[in-house]
C-alpha cells in the first residue's frame, strides 16, 4: 500500500489526480489534522468513488490519527464508544468506510484535557474510597448526579433571577370626546356614577396684597403771562366801567385771539375835546392770561378788545411787553392707570385664591364660573391727576369657590364614554383630560357641563403578556408582539447584555417590565 | 440599547440594503434599493481562494463599491455559500383547531420554533430558519400568513453553520460598521427562485473554479444543501462529485432539471454543460435525462450575478 501524503493546502482535484497517477492498487491518502477537505463527508465519498472508478482501493486518514499516542484513560469521555474507537484507530480492519463521526465530532479530534491526564498513582482513601470501585459509566453517572446538581442549581439561579427585560410597546392611541350634564351636590358625600352626581364643596378665602403701578398720565403745569394795558375810551358821552375778570382779547400782531382778564375793576372816563381834537379817556390796569404758557408773552403795542365793546369806541394797548408766561408737562396718575393696576392685582389675587382653595381640597377642580371674587378693600396712595411717577394700590378680596374632586368628575365622564369605546380598546384614564363649566345653579346644587377628551389605547393585559413572553426565544417573542392588535412598534432590551447571546426572554415573568407608550393614530 | 425593534408604522420603511454575497470563491458587495421592486444599483467584487482571504476580500469589495456609489446603506444582508453549512427541511403537518381564523405570524413562528428545537447538528449553530413553502388544504402557497385553512403543511427550512464562521461574519459587520439585518443561505434564495418558476425536482449547482454547492429541490421542498471541492477547473473530475450528490438526491426524487449558475463572471460553464449533457443518466439510475440549463447573469457589466439576484428577491420578503 502506498501512502499519498498531502499538505493543508492540497485541493481535492490534486488528490484525485495523484491517486490516478499512482501505480499502486491500494492507496492511503493522508491529510493533516484539521484538514477542511476531510471535514466534508462528500469529499471523502468522492475520493472513495473515484478510487473505485479507477480500480483502486483507498484508505483516507487524517494525520492526527496516524501514530497518535493512545490515551490510557477514556473513562470520562461522555457518550464515546471506547472499544469501537480503539479498534478503528489501531487499524484492525479495513478503514475504507468513511469514518464520518470521527470527522464531524469535535470531541474526538480534540479530546477534553482531563481525558489526557495520566491516571493518578495515589490510591483513593477517606469517605470517597468507594469511588475507586466505580468504573466507566457508573463513575460518570456518579459525578453527573452529585457534581452536576450544584451546577444545575447555579444554572437555575443564573437564568431565573439574573436576566430581566424591558419591553417598550408603542401603541396607537385614539381619542374620543364626549360631554354630559352632571350635578355637583353639597349634600352628596361620594360620587354616584349612575346618577351622575359628584360631591360639591364650597370654600372661602380672603386674600390681600399691595402692588405698585407706573403713572402714565400727562399734566401741564406753569404760570400765565401778565402785563399792564391802558384802556382808551373814545366816547365823549359816557364813561366805561369794567369789572375785574373782564376779558380782553388780542386783536393785532401775530398772536391774535389770546384772552386775558382784568385783575381789578376800572372805570374809564369819557373822551374830551381839546379844541377840535377829541382826547380819549384813559386808565391803566393789570391783566393776566387765561391760559398758562409762554404764548401769552405778547410784545408791546399789541391792541386788545375789551369785553364786548366796539374797538372803535373802547380799545386797550400794552405799552410794555407781557411777561412771566410759561408751562411744562409732568407725569401724573390717570384713571386708566388705576384701572389697569386694579385688574392686574385682582387677577393675581384671584389666581392665588383659586390655588389656595384647591389646596384646601386636594385633587379638586373648580369649574368655569365656579369662582366668585368680591373686592372688600381698595385704597390708592395717589389721586387721579396727582403728579407722580408711581403709585400703589392696596387690594383685599374675598373669594368663594364651588369645587369638586377631578377624579369624581373623571369617573362619571369615563363611565359615560365606555359604551362608545371600540372593541379591543380601553380608556387610558391617566392620559384622558376632563373639563367642566357651571351651566346652572339651583340652591346648594350646581348643574355642570362635563367634557372629556378620552385617550383610547389597545387593551393590553400586562401580566398576561409577561407570562406569554417569558421563556420565548426572540423570534417568537417578536412574532407574538407583532400579532397584537394596534401595536405600532416595540423594543426589547434584555439585561445584563450577556443574556442577549442566548436569544431568549427571561423565564421569570416577573423580571419582564412592560412599558406602554402612545403615539397618535395616523391622520391626527 | 434595544436589540429587537419593530419600526413604527409611521416611520419610513428602510428601502436600501447592502447585500454582502459571500460566494464560493468571490465576495460581492451590492447596493440594493427596494423602492419600486428590488434593484441592484452598484456592485463591488473580489475573488478569494481560501476562507482566510475572504475577510480582506470583503473589505476590498466594499471599498470598490464605495467608489461607485455616493451612499452605502447601513443595513446589511449577508448571503452565504460554501463553508460548513448544514441544512434540514422538515415538513410540519397539522390540523388547525380554528380553520376559520387566518394563520398568524405567531402560529408560523411557533411551528418553526418547535421544529428548530428538535433538530440541529452537534457543533453547529442555527443561523437561518424560514418557511420555504406551504400547502394549505392541498393548495400550494408561498406564504401562508393571513390565509385560512384546515390542513396545513409547512416546509420548514433550517440552516446551521460552524459558529467560528458566523463569528467571522460578525467581525466583518463590525469592521464595516453595519447593522446586520439577516444572514441567508444564497443557495436557498436561488432555489426559491427556481420554485417560483415551477420546477419542483431539480439539482441546482453553483459552480466555481474549484468548488461547487449543490442544492436539492425535491417534490417542491428545498431538502438539502451540500458542497464539495471540485469545480469548473477540472470538468472530468467534477463529474465524480456530481455523481455523489446525484446519488444522494436520487434517494428522494429524480431531478428533471440540472441548473447551473456561476460563482463569478470570470468562469465559463460551456464545457461543463457539455459534459453534463453527455452524462450517462441511465447508468446513474435515471429513466429520463433531465434538461441542463446554465443561468446567465442578467447584466454582466455590473457583475449582477444570479446569487445577488436571488438574494435581492429574498431580502425583501
Amino acid at each position: 500500500m502506498k501512502t499519498l501524503e498531502f499538505g493543508p493546502e492540497a485541493t481535492l482535484s490534486q488528490i484525485l489526480e495523484s491517486m490516478k497517477a499512482a501505480e499502486d492498487e491500494n492507496l492511503e491518502v493522508s491529510l493533516p489534522k484539521g484538514s477542511t477537505l476531510l471535514s466534508n463527508t462528500i469529499n471523502r465519498e468522492i475520493i472513495e468513488k473515484f478510487a473505485k472508478k479507477i480500480g483502486k482501493g483507498v484508505a483516507v486518514k487524517s494525520a492526527s490519527l496516524v501514530g497518535e499516542e493512545e490515551p490510557e484513560d477514556f473513562d470520562f469521555v461522555e457518550g464515546e464508544d471506547i472499544l469501537a474507537k480503539k479498534t478503528l484507530e489501531l487499524g484492525e480492519g479495513p478503514v475504507l468506510a468513511p469514518s464520518e463521526s470521527l470527522a464531524e465530532e469535535p470531541v474526538e479530534s480534540k479530546k477534553p484535557s482531563y481525558a489526557q491526564q495520566p491516571p493518578s498513582k495515589k490510591p483513593p482513601s477517606g469517605p470517597f474510597k468507594f469511588l475507586s470501585g466505580l468504573k466507566g459509566r457508573k463513575k460518570l453517572l456518579f459525578f453527573g448526579a452529585f457534581g452536576g446538581t450544584p451546577l444545575l442549581i447555579l444554572a437555575f439561579v443564573f437564568t431565573w433571577f439574573l436576566p430581566s427585560a424591558d419591553v417598550k410597546i408603542t401603541v396607537e392611541k385614539d381619542t374620543k370626546t364626549n360631554q354630559i350634564t352632571l350635578t355637583a351636590s353639597a349634600e352628596a358625600t361620594e360620587v354616584d356614577v349612575e346618577n351622575r352626581i359628584v360631591p360639591l364643596k364650597v370654600e372661602e378665602v380672603t386674600k390681600s396684597d399691595v402692588d405698585e403701578g407706573e403713572a402714565t398720565g400727562r399734566l401741564v403745569v406753569g404760570t400765565p403771562a401778565k402785563g399792564r394795558v391802558t384802556i382808551g375810551n373814545f366816547s365823549p358821552h359816557t364813561s366805561k366801567k369794567f369789572e375785574a375778570g373782564t376779558t380782553v382779547k388780542s386783536i393785532s400782531g401775530l398772536k391774535q385771539g389770546l384772552e386775558f382778564t382784568l385783575d381789578t375793576a376800572v372805570t374809564v372816563p369819557k373822551a374830551t375835546f381839546s379844541g377840535l381834537t377829541l382826547v380819549a379817556g384813559q386808565v391803566g390796569v393789570n391783566t393776566t392770561a387765561k391760559k398758562i404758557g409762554d404764548e401769552g408773552n405778547l410784545p408791546a403795542g399789541t391792541e386788545f378788545q375789551v369785553g364786548s365793546e366796539d374797538v372803535g369806541t373802547v380799545k386797550a394797548v400794552n405799552d410794555l411787553a407781557f411777561t412771566g408766561g410759561d408751562s411744562k408737562e409732568i407725569a401724573a396718575v390717570s384713571e386708566e392707570d388705576r384701572k389697569k393696576l386694579k385688574e392686574e392685582l385682582l387677577d393675581k389675587l384671584s389666581k392665588e385664591a383659586k390655588e389656595e382653595l384647591q389646596q384646601k381640597l386636594e385633587g379638586s377642580t373648580i369649574p368655569e364660573g365656579g369662582l366668585q371674587v368680591e373686592v372688600t378693600k381698595e385704597k390708592y396712595d395717589k389721586a387721579v391727576g396727582e403728579e407722580a411717577k408711581t403709585f400703589s394700590l392696596t387690594l383685599e378680596v374675598k373669594a368663594t369657590a364651588k369645587l369638586f374632586q377631578e377624579e369624581d368628575l373623571k369617573k362619571v365622564l369615563v363611565e359615560s364614554i365606555k359604551p362608545s369605546v371600540p372593541e379591543g380598546f380601553v380608556v387610558d384614564e391617566a392620559g384622558s383630560t376632563v373639563g367642566s363649566e357651571i351651566s346652572q345653579t339651583e340652591g346648594e346644587d350646581v348643574e355642570i357641563l362635563g367634557k372629556i377628551k378620552a385617550v383610547l389605547i389597545p387593551d393590553i393585559k400586562k401580566d398576561d403578556l409577561k407570562k406569554q413572553l417569558s421563556g420565548k426565544n426572540f423570534g417568537s417573542a417578536a412574532s407574538h408582539l407583532q400579532s397584537l392588535k394596534n401595536i405600532s412598534g416595540f423594543e426589547i432590551e434584555v439585561k445584563p447584555g450577556i443574556f442577549r447571546i442566548f436569544k431568549f426572554m427571561p423565564f421569570n415573568a416577573s423580571k419582564i417590565n412592560i412599558v406602554i407608550s402612545e403615539v397618535k393614530k395616523d391622520g391626527e | 440599547m434595544a436589540f429587537l425593534k419593530l419600526p413604527f408604522k409611521k416611520q419610513e420603511k428602510i428601502k436600501d440594503f447592502l447585500l454582502i454575497e459571500i460566494g464560493l470563491e468571490v465576495v460581492n458587495m451590492a447596493k440594493l434599493t427596494t423602492d419600486g421592486g428590488p434593484k441592484i444599483q452598484e456592485v463591488g467584487s473580489r475573488n478569494f481562494s481560501s476562507v482566510s482571504e475572504m475577510f480582506n476580500a470583503s473589505l476590498e469589495a466594499i471599498d470598490e463599491l464605495a467608489g461607485k456609489t455616493e451612499e452605502i446603506p447601513k443595513k446589511a444582508i449577508i448571503g452565504v455559500s460554501g463553508g460548513s453549512i448544514k441544512t434540514e427541511t422538515t415538513v410540519a403537518q397539522y390540523t388547525r383547531p380554528n380553520p376559520k381564523e387566518p394563520i398568524s405570524g405567531e402560529e408560523v413562528a411557533k411551528v418553526l420554533e418547535e421544529v428548530s428545537g428538535k433538530g440541529g447538528f452537534p457543533g453547529f449553530k442555527l443561523f437561518f430558519s424560514t418557511i420555504a413553502s406551504a400547502t394549505l388544504d392541498g393548495t400550494k402557497v408561498s406564504n401562508p400568513i393571513g390565509l385560512k385553512g384546515d390542513k396545513v403543511a409547512l416546509s420548514c427550512f433550517i440552516a446551521y453553520k460552524d459558529p467560528e464562521e458566523l463569528a467571522v461574519f460578525d467581525k466583518l459587520i463590525n469592521e464595516i460598521d453595519m447593522e446586520l439585518e439577516k444572514i441567508i443561505p444564497t443557495s436557498f434564495a436561488a432555489a426559491k427562485m427556481m420554485l417560483k418558476k415551477g420546477d419542483e425536482n431539480a439539482l441546482i449547482l453553483r459552480v466555481g473554479k474549484g468548488r461547487c454547492e449543490a442544492t436539492f429541490l425535491s417534490k417542491g421542498h428545498i431538502s438539502e444543501i451540500n458542497r464539495f471541492d471540485l469545480g469548473i477547473g477540472s470538468p472530468d473530475l467534477f463529474l465524480t462529485g456530481f455523481e455523489v450528490v446525484l446519488e444522494k438526491l436520487l434517494k428522494e426524487s429524480a431531478p428533471e432539471l440540472v441548473w447551473l449558475y456561476l460563482d463569478n463572471q470570470e468562469i465559463d460553464a460551456a464545457e461543463l454543460k457539455e459534459k453534463l449533457l453527455e452524462f450517462d443518466w441511465k447508468n446513474a439510475g435515471l429513466d429520463r435525462s433531465p434538461s441542463v440549463e446554465v443561468e446567465e447573469a442578467a447584466v454582466k457589466e455590473v457583475s449582477e450575478q444570479v446569487g445577488l439576484q436571488a438574494l435581492s428577491t429574498e431580502a425583501i420578503e
